[in-house]
């Protein structure tokens, strides 16, 4: 679906890299999180997909095209990076202009759908100045998923959402991920809120992309045992490590409960405890 | 073209600055105000031997409004929020990668429109008042164009006027892809003034538009017109040129 290849940006009056060779793929279906602290490059990797800002080098391929060697590469794309609107036109006003610049088919419904969603449509008939911060949030993310995107791109979009909005969003991201194989590349500091949605994570840091890593590794248990066992009882369990009285593991559900019940057999179980390595990773900067 | 034009005009005009431009059409009325309070703003009066037409007092105010330049500070503001507004408030992402020259010709021509529509509001509300009031003045006659009077030759320094409009039209965008309302007021301004003062400084004169109007029997009534628009043209073309290579780059 999308494919960054050896992206770089260098920005006119700076001397360093803010995106320094940056490669990765999203695949059709998959919910991706971008993840990194303030001025790590997030947002420029998103700005460079939205075509907003002229990268050094490198290539953006989306669905077998080179986005940067044309215009009308976007159709398919939405965006919430910056969420400005005009502020002489209604909230039902901005959507309605966004989607007839884009050439985009929508129906009076579609728009009602999408504002109800963000809890905004009792607000339809008043302007964007009108709004607070998180209302504005809701309205930029009303217009990123106006149409029938087939890939999303965005910035932070939990800010301003309350956790019924958050749920609401995370369902009906899933819901078209498995209805329109929607593809969504997302940033966010919640990282909660991330691991509820996201199957993979690139990790972000001075411009560089220091890591890939999946959804499994991000969700990892910590058992405390009473006693040493023999190391072959934990081998038969995948994304398991044993390390003395200390067992790691990211396996959840059936296979989870399977493990402890053979460390049952073994032995006393002292302590489980649920780590958050997302946490950590922003933490240590680059050890997941 | 037409999916990105007719909304951006719509959406345009719903901006309240627009309207406020277009009531300055409606300035011809303050010279019936003027009589009324028998103030000496705007008084028209009429050099006997010389017959007044309708036309005359809408060139006249036509050329009172363009050297008043308050008008054209609404208009450069307007372009200022047209471009520089969007692009820096990030409102630009909502055109996502829709061709920006395609952009720019849109909003060049809504921006046209407007001021054509202007135009016509100061044509009618002129001509109102002339029915109304003006001419029933001494010396004044009660035709709306004058009789026995070639109209290019009677027209030609309304029209090098509107050229000038255009052009600052241009500069204005030009000038606001990169820099704040308050330079591209300022810029657009000074174009104005060089442009009114030109022609009484000797050789510059022939670098604006405005400039050829007393070279009539030299060059000839049409050799002069179409001067004047050749010049228009190629302030225009590399103007807009500047332009659209300016706002394709634009990074935001």
């Amino acid at each position: 679906m999308l494919t960054v290849k050896n992206l770089s940006k260098k920005f006119k009056k700076s001397d360093v890299y803010a995106v320094k060779d940056v490669s990765f793929e999203l695949t059709k279906g998959e919910i991706v999180g971008l993840l990194g602290k303030n001025g790590a490059g997030k947002t420029t990797i998103m700005k460079l997909i939205a075509k907003s800002l002229i990268p050094t080098e490198g290539e953006i391929v989306i669905n077998d095209r080179d986005i940067l060697k044309g215009n009308n590469m976007l159709k398919d794309v939405n965006l919430m990076i910056e969420s400005a609107f005009f502020n002489h036109l209604s909230a039902y006003e901005n959507i309605k202009f966004y989607l007839t610049i884009n050439d985009m088919d929508y129906s009076e419904k579609e728009i009602k759908n999408v504002l109800m969603l963000v809890d905004l449509w009792e607000e339809k008939d008043h302007n964007p100045s009108q709004f607070s911060f998180g209302m504005k949030q809701r309205l930029g993310l009303a217009m990123c998923l106006s149409s029938a995107p087939k890939l999303v791109v965005m910035d932070e979009p939990f800010v301003g959402l309350d956790p019924n909005g958050v749920t609401a969003l995370i369902e009906k991201l899933r819901e078209w991920v498995v209805d329109r194989e929607l593809t969504v590349l997302i940033s966010s500091h919640q990282l909660s809120e991330l691991e509820m949605i996201c199957d993979r994570y690139i990790y972000i840091d001075n411009g560089l992309l220091v890591k890939e890593f999946d959804k499994s590794l991000t969700s990892v248990t910590v058992i405390k045992i009473n006693d040493e066992i023999d190391p072959s009882v934990i081998q038969k369990f995948e994304h398991t490590e044993m390390n003395h009285k200390e067992i790691t593991t990211s396996l959840e559900n059936e296979h989870f409960n399977d493990l402890i019940k053979v460390l049952s057999e073994e032995t006393s179980i002292t302590d489980i405890n649920k780590k958050d390595h997302l946490k950590d990773l922003f933490k240590k900067g680059e050890e997941v | 073209m037409n999916h990105l034009f007719l909304p951006i005009f719509k959406n345009t005009i719903k901006m309240k600055s627009i309207w406020l431009y277009w009531c300055f059409g409606l300035v011809p009325f303050i010279v019936i105000l003027s009589a009324i309070f028998n103030s000496d703003f705007l008084q028209i009066e009429t050099d006997s031997g010389i017959t007044m037409t309708g036309l005359d007092l809408f060139y006249m105010l036509f050329g009172i409004l363009h050297n008043l330049l308050l008008p054209f500070v609404i208009l450069a503001f307007i372009i200022s929020k047209v471009f520089y507004d969007e692009i820096h408030s990030g409102i630009i992402f909502m055109y996502k990668d829709i061709k920006r020259s395609s952009i720019l010709f849109s909003k060049l021509i809504t921006l046209l429109i407007i001021h054509t529509i202007f135009n016509v509001i100061l044509f009618i509300s002129s001509t109102v008042v002339y029915y109304i009031h003006t001419g029933s003045l001494d010396n004044t006659s009660p035709l709306l164009l004058p009789e026995g009077t070639n109209l290019l030759a009677f027209s030609l320094e309304p029209i090098g006027i509107y050229l000038v409009q255009l052009i600052a039209i241009v500069l204005a965008i030009t000038l606001s892809i990169k820099l704040s309302a308050g330079y591209t007021i300022l810029g657009t301004l000074l174009f104005i003034f060089f442009t009114t003062l030109a022609p009484m400084l000797g050789v510059s004169k022939f670098l604006v538009p405005t400039g050829y109007t007393d070279q009539i029997d030299s060059l000839g009534l049409y050799g002069v017109f179409a001067i004047m628009i050749m010049i228009t043209i190629i302030y225009l073309a590399a103007l807009l040129t500047f332009a659209i290579n300016r706002f394709k780059k634009v990074e935001y």
